[in-house]
């Protein structure tokens, strides 16, 4: 894999004077402030553009520690660079493989990991942007990242694989929207994380609407039928977000199909509970919005509030009628089925995906940052690299 | 009863008779003065609670004047025509709709759809046709009607009173509807504002209340319009608790006054009645035989006192006359036995007094011849037969002061009878029957009881006169006492002769002494028992002795 600051996968540079090109400067410390509640995300639950953020600075994507080459036999052989050791990526792997995510599958892998003596192999079918797309996902960081963490401090480690980061430190803070605001203004932070932004943002955090088998198809119907999808996202969600109107991510044809009609009304009615993550407040004005609109349809929807990890394992047990789950899809459309289709699998809907899930809306992270701010990069996924940013001298 | 535990009942019940009479009217007049100033009470409490729904409407139309007036409304109405409309004007009527007050805001375009909502803000686009309704009100009027909010589940309607106005922008008309909505929210606030459990009643649908529902209750109502009020409930439970209270505190009063009484009649009574009882005692004793009884009675004074010492006086007087009538007694007692004596004494003496000078006069006229022989015999029969009566009377009178006292035993009265009366039989017409019913005993003189037997049926003899008849001796139980009855079929006893009948020397025969019921009454007497007589059927006298059977 190339190293951070030739990488081929920071695509997206903003024309902002922030991420315009000027020379490096190395020390100081950066003040980042987080339009969220929590600092300390963990990698299997950071479904939010803002925590995969903050995850990405006290650890790395899998694709910025190892070096991938393809074996005579046709494995995938990843080489472990800095001091990245084979076991840690292994457990990393396996601990993905296991878990109850919607990424467990991100590899596709057939067989257990296999440790070679320079490295591990992988039987995974994933080849090229793919693979890469697949080694980039925030949910396969490994434990080291570009800073050390204590408290809300990162310090900058000198042994990363792509090199020093150039702030010495990131003095990390939270706030909300108003008060980041402020701060920015008055110069007390430099970088604000979150929030909304009128401009053009790379989205790949999907909300998808996932039935399970206990709810009729015609829910579907009538989801397609009375939700508008362009007017819930720009009316229900916070910016940076577009309407996502197929399950391929991100789609050739991005066009609004046409609406369904609409089904017949339940009668007698029945109750549907509606699961959503409680601190996501675009998924609180989506989940009212199909209560309103689904009333019409012979819905009772019960609202049902849940802790993030509560929704995970109310997913993972089957044990709820419909939710709205926020995943990290990949800008390869083949990983993003992949976890579409495992997060379809606990629906216990025979046939494809789309029978279970409905794709609502996706969004990006919002990144806005003081003049002094440069070369403030975005990965793959649209997320701000720190450890490339410096603060100007001028 | 006696007269101290009269006294201590009549205390107590007066005691008692004040209480019934002044705790009931007293409770009385202390409830309906309380229940006047809990009315009154809640009557201020009315005016305040009309006076807070005043305040309500006038906020609800102050705040949609001032509302469609700002700057923040033509900004929002601003944005709101725009097409299309900004993502920003989803949560417009929110930020409108908290300061204000309301609880309901809703931004509706010329259609009745919904540009932006505050209570709903996820019914964005869609009409709401109950909100769009009040705008073809009359302007102002502030309506009551069901709003629909996000529950727990799905939809559900509440109460809202709103009102609407309309705000043009450019050739755009906006309408705004607001107000407040009728929840346990607004009933809580109605509840601390009266202190009462308050209600919002939709016809006989209840929307909303708060406040606790302590029984028993008062009910007021206050119309809202449109089918909709306000009902109050006012525990009257601390009515209810003071009326307890005081009535406990009666209670114990009137324990306290009970106790008093009793202990104030106790003494009283104590007072009054140790003159009295003593008085009583001392009259027990007169009437037992001491005519000198005296009463020592240290303390009385007044009436009482006066009383004592005329008692006093009167038993010295009493014993003073009951010596003298002893004594005068006696005299009398003595002069009647002699009288009776010397009568029945110079009776025969007469008799022998006239033999004697027929005697002394035949044998001074002629020799003694046969004549005289003749003569002699009957006179001397004469005398001995008067000297024979001189002796029965000397002996019955000697039996009368003499008769011992019966020596009491057990015996079978039956046997007794039967045996007495086995000696007995018809002659001359005369017969005998003898009903005794066996076994019946008694504790007494066999010898005695045998005797008066004998007696009665002597006597019932002489009553037949030589007349043909029969004379019956029964003897039954009855109870726990024995009746030997003799009857006979003669004359019977004269009315006026019964009462003295059993005196000694009254007597209905010739040449009776009068002795012999006297001595047969005073021996059933010394028996416990009693010598009566009754008329027999058809005629005749039937005596029955009574006696306590064993």
């Amino acid at each position: 894999m190339s190293a951070r600051r030739t990488s081929l996968f920071a695509l997206v540079l903003f024309a902002t004077e922030a991420f315009s090109g000027s020379r490096a400067v190395y020390g100081g410390s950066l003040k980042v402030t987080a339009i969220t509640e929590k600092t300390e995300p963990t990698a299997e639950l950071s479904d939010t553009p803002v925590e995969a953020s903050l995850l990405l600075l006290r650890q790395s994507p899998l694709c910025d520690a190892v070096e991938v080459t393809l074996t005579v036999s046709g494995a995938v052989h990843l080489s472990p660079r800095g001091g990245i050791t084979a076991k840690s990526i292994e457990s990393t792997i396996n601990a993905l493989s296991k878990s109850a995510s919607p990424y467990a599958r991100l590899l596709e892998l057939t067989k257990p990991p296999v440790l070679t003596a320079d490295g591990i192999d992988l039987d995974s079918p994933l080849r090229g942007g793919d693979l890469e797309a697949a080694l980039c996902h925030p949910a396969l960081s490994i434990a080291t990242g570009p800073f050390t963490t204590k408290g809300d401090t990162l310090t900058a480690r000198a042994d990363v694989p792509d090199g020093r980061p150039y702030v010495d430190e990131i003095a990390l803070s939270k706030a909300d929207a108003r008060g980041a605001e402020r701060q920015l203004s008055a110069r007390r932070t430099h970088v604000v994380i979150g929030g909304t932004s009128p401009e053009p943002t790379p989205a790949f955090f999907g909300t998808f609407l996932v039935r399970n088998s206990t709810v009729p198809e015609s829910l579907l119907a009538a989801v397609n039928s009375s939700i508008d999808k362009g007017d819930l996202t720009r009316f229900f969600v916070k910016p940076p977000a577009e309407p996502m109107w197929t399950l391929a991510w991100p789609a050739i044809d991005s066009t609004k199909p046409p609406a369904p009609p609409k089904p017949a009304a339940l009668s007698p009615a029945r109750e549907l509970r509606l699961a959503f993550d409680v601190s996501n407040e675009d998924h609180r004005a989506v989940a009212e919005r199909l209560q309103v609109k689904l009333q019409a349809f012979g819905y009772r929807v019960v609202l049902q509030p849940l802790a993030r990890s509560e929704l995970r394992t109310h997913w993972n047990a089957s044990d709820f009628d419909v939710l709205l789950q926020n995943v990290l899809l990949t800008p390869s459309s083949h990983v993003s089925a992949t976890i579409v289709n495992e997060l379809a699998s606990r629906t216990r809907v025979k046939g494809d995906a789309t029978a279970a899930v409905i794709p609502l809306y996706v969004r990006g992270v919002a990144v806005t940052a003081a003049p002094e701010v440069r070369n403030l990069h975005r990965n793959l996924y649209g997320l701000p690299d720190l450890a490339d940013a410096f603060l100007s001298a001028e | 009863m006696r007269l101290r535990t009269t006294l201590i009942v009549a205390f107590v019940a007066l005691a008692i008779l004040q209480v019934a009479i002044v705790v009931p009217l007293a409770l009385r007049n202390l409830s309906t003065l309380l229940s006047q100033q809990q009315e009154t009470r809640v009557d201020q409490l009315m005016v305040a609670v009309n006076a807070e729904k005043e305040r309500l409407r006038t906020d609800i139309a102050r705040s949609m004047d001032e509302l469609a007036t700002s700057p923040a409304m033509e900004d929002a109405a601003r944005d709101a025509s725009k097409v299309p409309a900004p993502p920003t004007v989803t949560h417009v009527a929110s930020q409108l709709m908290k300061p204000r007050g309301l609880d309901v805001l809703a931004l509706l375009d010329e259609e009745g759809r919904t540009v932006s909502s505050g209570h709903l803000p996820a019914r964005l686009g869609d009409p709401d046709d109950p909100l769009f309704a009040v705008t073809k009100r009359k302007a102002g009027d502030i309506v009551i009607l069901p709003v629909e909010i996000l529950g727990e589940s799905g939809l559900q309607t509440s109460s809202a009173a709103v009102t609407a106005r309309s705000i043009e922008y450019g050739e755009r008309k906006l309408w705004a509807v607001g107000g407040i909505m009728l929840n346990d929210s607004r009933a809580a606030t109605f509840a601390k504002l009266t202190g009462a459990r308050a209600e919002l009643w939709n016809g006989e649908s209840q929307l909303a209340g708060s406040g606790e529902l302590i029984q028993p209750t008062s009910k007021r109502v206050v119309a809202l319009g449109d089918g909709h009020e306000l009902r109050f409930f006012f525990s009257r439970a601390d009515l209810q608790a003071t009326k307890a209270e005081v009535l406990r505190g009666f209670a114990v009063l009137a324990l306290v006054g009970l106790l008093l009484s009793m202990l104030a009649g106790f003494f009283v009574s104590r007072r009054v009645t140790r003159p009295v009882e003593a008085l009583t005692d001392a009259a027990a004793k007169i009437a037992a035989g001491d005519p000198g009884a005296k009463v020592e009675l240290h303390g009385a004074s007044g009436e009482l006192k006066n009383l004592v010492d005329t008692f006093n006086h009167m038993t010295d007087d009493l014993k003073i006359a009951t010596d003298k009538l002893v004594a005068s007694e006696r005299v009398a007692a003595w002069q009647e036995v002699a009288r009776r004596v010397a009568h029945e004494i110079k009776n025969p003496l007469t008799p022998i007094r006239m033999s004697l000078e027929t005697l002394l006069a035949a044998s001074q006229r002629q020799q003694l011849d046969g004549k005289f022989q003749a003569l002699f015999k009957e006179s001397a029969g004469a005398v001995l037969e008067e000297v024979d009566r001189l002796k029965r009377i000397v002996d019955e009178f000697s039996q009368f002061a003499r008769l011992p006292k019966p020596e009491l035993k057990p015996f079978v009265l039956s046997e007794a009878v039967t045996q007495v009366m086995s000696l007995y039989s018809a002659h001359d017409g005369l017969t005998f029957a003898v009903k005794v019913a066996p076994g019946l005993k008694v504790s007494g003189d066999r010898d005695q009881l045998t005797q008066v037997l004998v007696n009665l049926v002597k006597n019932a003899e002489e009553a037949m006169q030589g007349k043909p008849g029969a004379i019956t001796v029964s003897l039954s139980a009855e109870q726990q006492q024995l009746h030997l009855d003799v009857q006979d079929e003669g004359p019977g006893v004269p009315a006026d002769m019964k009462a003295r009948l059993f005196e000694p020397y009254v007597t209905t025969k010739a040449h009776g002494t009068g002795l012999g019921l006297a001595i047969a009454s005073r021996i059933i007497q010394e028996h416990g028992g009693a010598l009566t007589i009754h008329d027999a059927e058809p005629h005749g006298a039937r005596f029955r002795i009574t006696l306590p059977a064993l």
